[in-house]
């Protein structure tokens, strides 16, 4: 399924992939220096849109589900990027204007600021991004309005990731958000005065990015904004539309294995997605193990697994894997140390059901020590366990513990049986 | 009553309103400097004189934070004998309220004939102008009254007018004396001419009463011409008539040493040089005292330099000097003594062609060791506009020097607008009145004591006329200049010129300036010596880096930098200060409570008046909530070129540096700043150095900027007054003019100037860790009295601070701390500030996440992060005791040192044994426990966390 066929029921698509047009609804927008370009962007397309001028912009007047009407539940996400530090103020994307409207700022070294005003409820809501956008990378932003009727929240999500910085609460405070019939601008050339305010200054006199660029914005309106999951926000908007840094193509788990191989000991990207796994070959779940490979600390998924069933993913040598896309498992090895064994004696480990006997599946164990000490290495994964130890004159042990992400070591006490 | 005797008295505190025009402020003068032989007596505010001459000198300095209408204040003195006013000493200065030029001093001198014994005299100030806002103050610290009694067996001179006379045209005209006040032998007056028929040095004094009908700005000169022909160098009186605002009267006052030949011929001549009808009321003077010729002076002159450049002058020429009493050498800003001595010294600057300062403001102190007399001062406006630009000053002061090797210099403070203010004529003299006198009786005098810690033994004071022998002397330690609190102090030894003490704390404060008083036997004091105790005050770690303006904001706009003074004033709404301090030590900070408001101060040569090459400026800010708007702090400049700091985007910091055409950069913060948390925000740049435009929160350097390195060579001048809150226009930003308004509600505190890269080191150590105000301080005291202390904070999440834990040093010396479960903040700059000099090892225990980039050693003193690892044992039931050893080998023996344990354990919890790993430990665990058999186990402690498990056995033969 191509990206732009699957939008979870959005009103309107302005794909950007070298035409201004809406293919779901009919607002085509106008354009005003703007260009198309062939920068790659999201999956699937070829071209998206740029401002490379601070009064270039696309535009298009609201319509009934847009805005001019006014709305309790609406939603807009899409991607951005541009190719340098903004000097100064800039406008992403706005619809409305000052009374009710939205505006995505883009200043202060790339931080962007989402500002919600209404009239007839919060008259400002300001959410922040926790992050100053890295140039040269695409970035996906979805902004939901859920009235009061409803969710009562007003969210801004970066790369799926749920903004919580924001100035005095993200509440609506009223059911609807008043009609706004102010254009949906994608940059901006707008003159003191008749620019978006920012906050209640009057004065900020916002342009378009210079160079902007733009591609697959949608939108959604009524109950079908407010029933886009989590999920699907990571999964169909993001990981779904993010251009891989590197694909790992479909092949037997072998083959998976030595593409994923070839990486060992770099160090991925500042991107929106760094591993695209394909399916393995006849379906099912993959296997891989990543050797020495570590994220940039800004990279927004790791590993997408595109398949049906599930990637286990096992960061080895410094692997740091953790932020994942589909079906993945990610596994961090750990060891647990069992201490002051007895040689000889008999050692088990099961999965704790909490149960009792008969104990659950048998993590690892050993019939007959050859020293004093046992280790079992398992997935970092937090697990309720149950330690048995026999031997000959000693009392039995059991005790129930929990194993962490960190190396643990237990030391054990078996007594003397004296009741022989 | 004795020639010689004197009485100095100033003013330390008193801050008191001088009432709008048609009142009068007779002033008091709080604090006695000297009082020698006891014979002239003060009680409130008047002095009470015998019949004989005295030498009568007053300066006070008075000052407006008020800016409104850029109006103009004119400000009178006079002596008043019992209510009315005499012959002679007149004083005015003039306040223009723009340009930084807050402020005057009016200072005045005469000879004083007084014919009645207990006969009163005081000082009076009085407005003439008509404004009527914002109120004039007195500037406590600055100004003060000097009376010395003359020999009336000396000769003297003293000549008035009996008629008011007036100026025509720019024609300089001779002041028409006309009356022989007295004449002793050596003088004689014809018409308006005096003849001194005996060579020597003496003591003149003129002084013109002056107004003006019309409205103009006047420059008003007076000068003493020898024989008709030739000026005295330096004998130059000035004062300026603006006209507006009523500002119509002034008067001239000059005294100096006059070098004269026998027979010689001296009148005062006077003129308007900007062409206007001025009038000189009757009782105008001229007045010799004709020095005897035991009397020794010494006389410097110059007819170059800039008397309106900070720092001490550096005249041309020693005309003059008796070495008996001076030592002196020509080119130099010095007169030195040879003994201790009270030194009566004069000095007088004047330009006499117009130069290109607009409102200027050289404020001109005397100056003993490099340290200002504080009770002697002068100053003048100037204007190059409308008028001629001819201008003068003259101060006079007797300076008390117990130290016998004491050195004079002139020290001038540019108050108002830079530039060059040209001198054509100056001349600097001293006379020693012990050489007129006979020796005086010296007052004790602290000559050095080291910044202390309360609690200190061995301290030395160094000083003189201590005496040699303690009799019921004492060393007190003050709390301020007049000893609201008074501490004394443990002495161990005592000479004349050396005391050791130990310091006693008493009631004082810490951390804090305070003042030193010896009182020797018999009961005379010192003079206060300010001295700082604990962490030294803002004051001096700020004034250490030598800024070139400086802004405290602690409930003033004072500027107290070492370059041109730019006091800050308020252009638009009303800000205010409040009880908000951001910095240790400070009760006040400004607070700006709207979009609109705005506090400046005037362009200046060290920030934005001309090209600059290096840089840097910030201070601590405050907001109080996240700011909707993209809002300005401070900037400098306008539409073109301007330096900035900006905040938008939910707290990011922007410092900005716009050169249109040139450079322009952004440095932006890492993180948001947070509502009620204060930072120290500063920029710095040098293109001469590393050529980047960098700006630092809480002195880290901040890594995103955009638009570096500099390409250019500097950055050029950016009129348009520099100041916080709203910028007052709009400000390119990389080639787009916005609007800014004032961050709401934003604080100010210490920000401070340089035209220089301030080091990393002076950023993030003497700027920021010796600035902030602690969350928590944990007092001195024994190591489990600060344990304790500590401990009551465990199990807690602590909130963003620029500092958690202040900690004072330890009773004990080296010591150790534990942090229970203690959680810093991520973005907390400081998470201990340790003042002591010793060794502190800071344990983290259970979770707590103390690390070494976030500890402030500012004062010498060391912290050692232990990372502890928890060994958890678990199964050891309540009531057991229980013992954990380093396992000792000796047979029979289980451990000799003990790391944890209990008689009995008090719950059933795990038991934690939690320190630092160094290496593999060997230990052994003991438990005994009521129906169980008892429990032993060697185990090893390891470099990583591990649980010991316990299982006692039940005791079957129990």
């Amino acid at each position: 399924v191509a990206y732009g066929d699957n939008t979870l029921g959005a009103s309107h698509r302005w794909s950007f992939n070298n035409v201004l047009t809406d293919s779901i609804g009919a607002l085509t927008l106008a354009n005003t220096g703007g260009a198309f370009v062939t920068t790659p962007s999201t999956r699937d397309a070829t071209h998206c849109y740029q401002t490379n001028g601070r009064d270039d912009l696309a535009v298009v007047a609201t319509t009934t589900d847009t805005g001019s009407a006014g709305f309790s539940q609406y939603a807009f996400h899409g991607w951005f990027m541009t190719d340098s530090i903004q000097g100064p103020p800039t406008l992403i994307y706005k619809q409305g204007g000052d009374t009710s409207g939205f505006a995505l700022f883009l200043w202060g070294g790339n931080a962007v600021m989402l500002q919600v005003k209404d009239i007839n409820g919060n008259n400002n809501i300001q959410i922040f991004s926790d992050i100053k956008l890295t140039t040269n990378r695409w970035y996906n932003f979805f902004v939901r309005y859920s009235g009061s009727g409803f969710n009562n929240e007003v969210e801004l999500y970066i790369d799926a990731l749920k903004q919580t910085s924001n100035k005095d609460g993200v509440t609506p405070g009223a059911a609807s958000m008043t009609a706004h019939t102010g254009n949906h601008n994608f940059g901006e050339n707008g003159t003191t005065g008749t620019d978006v305010s920012v906050g209640s200054s009057a004065g900020v006199l916002v342009k378009a990015p210079v160079n902007g660029f733009w591609s697959e914005w949608w939108t959604w309106e009524g109950s079908v904004a407010d029933a886009i999951t989590q999920t699907q926000i990571d999964n169909d908007l993001v990981g779904a539309g993010a251009t891989p840094e590197v694909t790992i193509t479909a092949g037997t788990q072998a083959a998976m294995q030595a593409q994923l191989d070839t990486y060992i000991g770099t160090t991925r990207g500042d991107e929106p997605l760094c591993f695209l796994v394909e399916e393995v070959t006849g379906g099912g779940n993959l296997n891989l193990t990543a050797d020495n490979i570590t994220f940039n600390s800004r990279a927004s998924i790791h590993v997408r697994y595109e398949g049906t069933g599930t990637l286990n993913w096992t960061n080895e040598n410094g692997s740091d894997a953790v932020r994942i896309n589909g079906n993945v498992i990610i596994i961090n090895p750990t060891t647990a140390t069992f201490t002051n064994l007895i040689t000889g004696g008999e050692f088990r480990l099961y999965e704790d059901d909490g149960i009792g006997l008969p104990f659950g599946t048998e993590l690892g164990g050993i019939e007959a020590l050859t020293g004093t000490t046992f280790q079992y290495d398992h997935s970092g994964a937090s697990l309720g366990f149950i330690i048995q130890h026999m031997a000959a004159g000693y009392e039995e042990i059991i005790l129930r513990r929990t194993l962490s992400s960190s190396n643990q070591t237990f030391t054990l006490n078996p007594q003397v049986d004296t009741n022989i | 009553m004795a020639a010689g005797d004197l009485h100095i008295r100033r003013n330390a505190l008193e801050t008191t309103v001088l009432p709008n025009a048609g009142s009068n402020l007779d002033v008091t003068w709080d604090t006695e400097v000297t009082n020698q032989g006891g014979s002239i007596d003060y009680s409130a505010g008047n002095f009470q004189l015998d019949i004989g001459i005295y030498l009568v000198m007053y300066s006070e300095k008075f000052d407006t934070t008020d800016v409104t209408n850029n109006e103009r204040i004119e400000v009178q003195g006079e002596i008043h004998e019992s209510g009315v006013g005499v012959v002679g000493g007149y004083g005015q200065d003039f306040i223009r309220k723009s340009s930084g030029q807050q402020e005057c001093i009016i200072s005045g001198s005469m000879i004083l004939e007084v014919t009645s014994n207990n006969t009163d005299y005081f000082i009076r100030f009085y407005r003439t102008d008509n404004s009527t806002s914002g109120t004039v103050n007195r500037v406590p610290g600055t100004g003060g009254l000097q009376i010395l009694q003359l020999d009336s067996a000396h000769n003297f001179g003293l000549y008035s007018t009996g008629a008011s006379e007036a100026t025509s045209g720019t024609a300089i005209r001779t002041l028409n004396l006309s009356i022989n006040d007295r004449q002793d032998t050596g003088f004689s007056r014809t018409g308006d001419v005096i003849t001194v028929s005996n060579a020597g040095r003496y003591v003149m004094t003129y002084s013109l009463d002056i107004s003006q009908a019309a409205t103009g700005r006047e420059d008003i000169v007076g000068f003493i011409e020898r024989n008709s022909t030739t000026p005295v160098v330096g004998s130059y009186g000035y004062c300026y008539l603006r006209g507006a605002d009523g500002t119509q009267d002034g008067a001239i006052t000059w005294v100096g040493i006059v070098d004269v030949a026998a027979n010689d011929t001296f009148r005062v001549r006077w003129s308007v040089p900007t062409n206007a009808t001025v009038t000189a009321a009757a009782g105008g003077t001229l007045q010799m005292w004709q020095l005897p010729v035991a009397a020794d002076s010494a006389i410097m002159e110059a007819t170059t330099g800039n008397y309106n450049a900070a720092g001490d002058f550096t005249f041309d020429t020693l005309p003059h000097i008796d070495i008996d009493s001076f030592t002196a050498t020509a080119a130099a800003s010095n007169i030195d003594l040879d003994q201790p001595d009270y030194a009566l010294s004069f000095a007088t600057f004047s330009q006499a062609a117009p130069d290109s300062v607009q409102r200027g403001y050289p404020e001109v102190r005397l100056r003993l060791d490099n340290t200002n007399i504080n009770y002697a001062g002068a100053g003048v406006y100037h204007r190059n506009s409308g008028g001629s630009g001819i201008v003068a000053v003259n101060v006079a002061g007797i300076i008390e020097s117990p130290n016998p090797t004491g050195s004079i210099e002139v020290n001038i403070t540019p108050e108002g607008a830079g530039g060059t203010m040209n001198n054509d004529s100056a001349q600097f003299g001293v006379i020693s009145l012990v050489s007129i006198f006979g020796s005086y009786t010296f007052p004790p005098a602290v000559s050095t004591f080291n910044d202390f810690q309360w609690g200190q033994v061995n301290r030395v004071i160094t000083g003189a006329n201590f005496g040699a022998l303690q009799g019921t002397g004492k060393v007190e330690i003050w709390s301020d200049q007049v000893g609201t609190i008074k501490t004394v102090q443990t002495i161990d030894s005592w000479s004349d010129t050396s005391i050791q003490i130990d310091t006693v704390r008493g009631s004082l404060p810490d951390d804090i300036n305070v003042y030193l008083v010896v009182t020797i036997d018999g009961g005379q004091e010192s003079t206060p010596f300010i001295v700082s105790v604990g962490v030294p005050g803002q004051d001096t770690v700020i004034a250490a880096l030598a800024p070139d303006h400086a802004w405290s904001f602690n409930n003033t706009f004072a500027d107290t930098g070492f370059q041109d003074t730019r006091d800050a004033f308020i252009t638009a709404g009303s800000p205010t200060f409040a009880a908000v301090p951001l910095s240790r030590g400070r009760t006040h900070s400004l607070r700006i409570n709207a979009q609109s408001q705005r506090v400046e101060f005037a362009n200046s040569n060290w920030t934005n008046a001309q090209t600059e090459t290096a840089r840097t400026m910030g201070g601590k800010i405050m907001i109080s909530q996240v700011q909707d708007s993209f809002v300005c702090f401070y900037e400098e400049g306008g539409g073109v070129n301007n330096l900035a700091f900006f905040m938008g985007m939910g707290g990011i910091l922007i410092a900005q540096f716009a050169d249109t055409g040139d450079d322009n950069v952004h440095a932006y913060s890492d993180f948001k700043l947070a509502p009620n948390r204060v930072y120290d925000i500063r920029f710095r740049f040098d293109y001469n150095g590393r050529g980047l435009f960098e700006s630092f929160v809480d002195g880290v350097l901040m890594s995103s900027t955009f638009g570096n390195p500099f390409t250019s060579t500097d950055l050029d001048a950016h009129s348009g007054d520099p100041g916080w809150g709203d910028a007052s226009g709009t400000l390119e930003v990389f080639g787009t003019d916005i609007l800014f308004p004032a961050a709401v509600i934003s604080y100010y505190q210490d920000w401070d100037t340089y035209t220089r890269e301030v080091t990393d080191t002076e950023l993030r150590v003497e700027l920021f860790e010796k600035s902030v105000i602690p969350e928590y301080i944990i007092s001195s005291g024994t190591q489990a009295a600060m344990q304790a202390q500590v401990s009551v904070y465990e199990n807690t999440i602590q909130g963003n601070h620029s500092c958690t834990f202040k900690i004072e040093g330890c009773t004990d010396g080296d010591f150790s701390l534990e942090f229970p479960n203690i959680t810093f903040d991520a973005f907390t700059s400081i998470q201990i500030q340790y003042t002591g000099n010793d060794i502190l090892s800071a344990k983290n225990l259970n979770g707590s996440n103390l690390i070494d980039s976030k500890i402030s050693t500012p004062y010498g003193g060391t912290v050692n992060i232990i990372e502890a690892i928890d060994t958890t044992i678990t199964g050891i039931p309540t009531g057991a005791e229980y013992r954990l050893y380093v396992n000792d080998p000796t047979p029979g023996v289980i451990g000799t040192v003990e790391l944890l344990g209990a008689e009995s354990k008090a719950d059933a919890n795990d038991l934690i044994y939690s320190d630092e790993y160094t290496a593999d430990t060997d230990v052994s665990l003991q438990v005994l426990a009521d129906g169980f058999e008892e429990f032993n186990l060697d185990f090893t402690l390891l470099s990583t966390p591990q649980e010991i498990i316990v299982e006692l056995d039940i005791e079957l033969n129990a």
